[in-house]
């Protein structure tokens, strides 16, 4: 099935949505991106990497404090898949493009 | 209106959509480059194609560090001062770099070795100098437009 109930909740579909174009992430960019508490991130976080949808890359001593994450191949095509479901369900093309009010509700 | 998974009609899966958009827009409003990091490329590289003009292990040894070590070391820095990790150079203006640093670097050594210019690798220092300034706010800012046009 395309449509994956994990990735659909609105903060870990944003957490996908940042770390599909990049090979990884700090978590402290992520949660800057969505302005959202460090544990509510957290939470989410745990949840992906239970899924198996995400990664944390372990930092070296002198990064101790960084927190790194990535998608891993299945989470990545998990999330590619859900994407494209959801284009489905709305109707527009597989390029969205946020920024063009009339593509955007067309 | 249809509903789909859990209840989803289109509506919903617009304001998903949206949700999407407006988090890439925020990382690529983060991931811009600090200036030090095009800068220090270039001057490093730069001084990698000074190298060539040295002769026996001066070459080998200034090459290796200003084309390898240092670009490595400061391609880490970048990358732990962004808190980004993404490929900046593959499908951007970026990899115009390898193919123009490679014909300056066979310039400086024809230069230098050929036509036996002992100053034949500062034309090439400067040129590569100049590629490097010259293309790196184009990359970077290719790399954030990637982050917003991601599919």
């Amino acid at each position: 099935m395309s449509f994956d109930p994990v990735v659909h909740a609105p903060h870990r579909l944003q957490v996908c949505a940042l770390l599909a174009p990049v090979a990884s992430l700090e978590l402290g960019v992520v949660r800057d991106a969505l302005d959202i508490p460090r544990s509510v991130l957290d939470a989410e976080v745990r949840i992906l990497l239970d899924a198996g949808h995400l990664r944390e890359i372990r930092p070296r001593a002198a990064a101790r404090a960084s927190r790194w994450i990535a998608l891993t191949d299945p989470g990545r095509s998990a999330f590619a898949r859900h994407l494209e479901e959801l284009r489905r369900i709305a109707g527009t093309s597989p390029r969205y493009d946020s920024s063009d009010p009339v593509k955007k509700r067309a | 209106m249809g509903t789909h998974h859990g209840g989803l009609d289109p509506t919903d899966a617009h304001l998903a959509l949206d949700d999407v958009a407006n988090a890439r827009n925020r990382l690529a409003d983060h991931v811009g480059l600090p200036r030090w990091y095009g800068v220090g490329l270039g001057l490093s590289l730069a001084t990698a194609f000074l190298a060539l003009g040295a002769s026996g292990a001066v070459a080998v040894a200034g090459v290796a560090l200003f084309a390898v070590l240092v670009p490595l070391a400061l391609f880490r820095m970048v990358r732990r001062s962004t808190g980004v990790h993404q490929d900046r150079y593959l499908g951007t203006p970026g990899f115009l770099l390898v193919p123009g640093l490679a014909l300056l670097g066979v310039l400086a050594v024809a230069l230098r070795w050929t036509v036996g210019l002992h100053w034949g690798t500062v034309p090439s220092a400067v040129a590569a100098l100049v590629l490097v300034l010259l293309l790196e706010p184009r990359i970077d800012a290719e790399a954030q437009r990637g982050l917003r046009r991601a599919p």
